[in-house]
């Protein structure tokens, strides 16, 4: 098959910024030009936590931003990064002017699709899964898109809702969704996406990205399935390797056809909805 | 007794394995280890794949497997503990699509097969004989991941059975790749060479299970998987000493290999190759470091080729019973 990258950079860079944001979560920002360069919204980058064997294996990251712009001239890499565990817990007390080992970019980038106005194209994002939206819209608005995008991020509560200045200080329409209420409708993104789908005129063209916890991608999923909307999913599996050698990150293909496990590292990690089976 | 040192450029890493149909001559010892490599092509955005002395690559089966369900792989401290199931293009596909791309890397490959019964490995022994670089076979005896994956590995009798039938198929490197989980490998390696293989490789990943007690369930898609990486060493350094002192053949040390110096502890008791698993998810591109380190270990300790290592490390043998090996 057709690999998603052809060169791909494996090095030691230097840390610029690390900035706290409370809740667990983190940026760090990184110099490192030929990966942001080249580096897509969709793509993500493997982090070694450190030098020895203990945490073992890299920790897959997509690419929240690229800096000071996406495209040739960029070259920072920033990752947004919630503490989950041991190898995001060492990743968090990194700071400026420490160095850091980066593989990347790996993956493919995530679709932009060709709509025909009327359209909405919905970008809808659950926690973490936040990260690649926000360098999507960079690059739309850089590039001069007319892509009409609305962004929905949902979260437990306010102070879990990571990122969403950032989409609103770009301009783009911005909705929020919070278990508690705390922000935005009080619900789960999914009931607010629905609220939106049914507020379009007739004959809008309907397209979109998810990328969140599990449970969001499954609903995601459904309602893209049952609606038989343009939807893509962005999944986020253990990847021992992420460059498709040891086909450890794998899901089944569609539920209709004969039993085949594709890898998310290479073949993603974005798929349509409509090919991802009905668990995953 | 310390060495003058020599020039590093001066250091021969070059191994000879023999064969019924020749030598084959690899430009240094380090290989890719099946299952890690998948077909050569997902290296390529990192390195010349033909930068390994030779290509294994993931096993070929004469049917095309779909694999195991997901989760396939969890990490554990210092190791991978995987459950792949052997997924796989099939036969007819790994000739036609696979591998005209993996003779382009220019070096020897080494199919890895594995199979139900000693016919599989036969037919798709027999169907790449004569492929341009296909020098040899790694017959994979020691899958723990799938049903009948350990069937050959566990029996040394049924290693010998199979060995004996694919050496009838060719005459070029037949190298058996061995399974940890048994209790005397040295019987293992015995029948191997006893039934006509070139060459060894040890160790296959060690049976291994990660469970979530609060769910009663495993962390994997099956309840048991293979464990690899740093964790499994030591078991794969005492495994490999072991068989280099039973067989005379060739071996190839494979367990947690990521450094030039790990590679000098296994040449020291008695491997002649060894192959790089795990540590190529992490540093794919680590292969000239690791020559370019080789070469200045041994021309530090003033060691002109590997030969003049290999199996030098002494040991306490006279404390290990006596025992009679069986040749089946």
């Amino acid at each position: 098959m057709k690999m998603p990258v052809e060169s791909c950079h494996v090095g030691e860079y230097n840390i610029l910024e690390h900035t706290d944001l409370g809740e667990g979560w983190f940026r760090i920002d990184i110099d490192a030009p030929e990966i942001a360069r080249e580096t897509r919204a969709g793509q993500f980058v493997q982090v070694r936590v450190g030098p020895g064997d203990d945490p073992l294996i890299r920790r897959p990251f997509s690419v929240y931003d690229v800096g000071p712009e996406p495209g040739e001239n960029a070259t920072e890499i920033r990752l947004l990064i919630q503490k989950a565990g041991p190898g995001t817990e060492a990743l968090s007390r990194l700071r400026k002017g420490e160095s850091i080992r980066l593989m990347g970019p790996l993956g493919h980038p995530m679709p932009v699709p060709d709509l025909k106005s009327p359209a909405a194209m919905f970008l809808v994002g659950g926690g973490i899964g936040v990260a690649p939206l926000y360098l999507y819209c960079r690059e739309r608005l850089k590039e001069g898109s007319t892509l009409p995008l609305k962004v929905m991020l949902g979260a437990r509560r306010e102070s879990l809702l990571i990122g969403h200045q950032g989409f609103q200080d770009l301009g783009i329409e911005t909705y929020l969704a919070t278990d508690d209420g705390s922000a935005g409708h009080q619900g789960n993104v999914i009931e607010l996406l629905d609220q939106q789908l049914g507020s379009l005129s007739e004959g809008t063209q309907v397209a979109g990205i998810g990328c969140g916890p599990h449970g969001m991608n499954l609903a995601l999923r459904d309602i893209a399935v049952e609606r038989d909307l343009e939807f893509w999913i962005s999944l986020e599996n253990y990847m021992p390797c992420g460059f498709g050698a040891c086909f450890g990150c794998v899901i089944a293909g569609p539920s209709d056809g004969p039993l085949r496990y594709r890898r998310v590292c290479v073949e993603g990690p974005c798929f349509p909805a409509k090919e991802l089976p009905e668990t995953f | 007794m310390k060495r003058e040192s020599v020039e590093s450029a001066s250091v021969e890493l070059s191994v000879r394995v023999p064969s019924p149909g020749g030598d084959l001559m690899l430009s240094h010892p380090v290989l890719p280890a099946s299952g890690t490599f998948g077909y050569g092509e997902e290296f390529e955005p990192f390195l010349p794949p033909g930068t390994f002395s030779a290509i294994v690559p993931k096993s070929i089966s004469v049917e095309s497997r779909p694999g195991n369900p997901p989760p396939r792989a969890i990490e554990t401290p210092s190791g991978l503990l995987n459950s792949i199931g052997l997924q796989n293009p099939g036969l007819d596909l790994f000739v036609s699509d696979y591998l005209p791309r993996l003779q382009r890397y220019g070096v020897p490959i080494l199919v890895n097969v594995v199979g139900k019964n000693i016919e599989d490995y036969c037919t798709v022994v027999e169907a790449l004989e004569g492929q341009e670089l296909i020098r040899g076979y790694e017959l994979n005896v020691s899958c723990p991941n799938v049903k009948e994956g350990l069937r050959f590995g566990l029996d040394p009798e049924a290693t010998a059975a199979l060995i004996s039938a694919v050496r009838e198929k060719t005459s070029g490197v037949l190298m058996a790749k061995l399974t940890p989980n048994v209790t005397d490998i040295a019987e293992h390696a015995v029948a191997a060479q006893s039934a006509g293989a070139d060459a060894i490789s040890l160790i296959n990943t060690v049976r291994a299970m990660s469970v979530d007690w609060r769910q009663g369930r495993s962390r994997i898609g099956t309840d048991t998987g293979g464990l690899s990486g740093p964790a499994i060493r030591p078991i794969a350094l005492r495994m490999v000493w072991e068989a280099c002192q039973a067989v005379d053949i060739p071996v190839c040390a494979i367990g947690g290999i990521s450094s030039a110096e790990h590679i000098l502890e296994f040449v020291s008791v008695g491997a002649s190759m060894v192959q790089v698993g795990t540590h190529l998810y992490r540093e794919p591109t680590c292969l000239p470091e690791i020559l370019r380190e080789l070469q200045e270990l041994l021309a530090k300790e003033g060691i002109c080729h590997l030969d003049e290592l290999r199996g030098t490390f002494g040991g306490l043998s006279d404390r290990l019973p006596e025992r009679s090996r069986p040749v089946p």
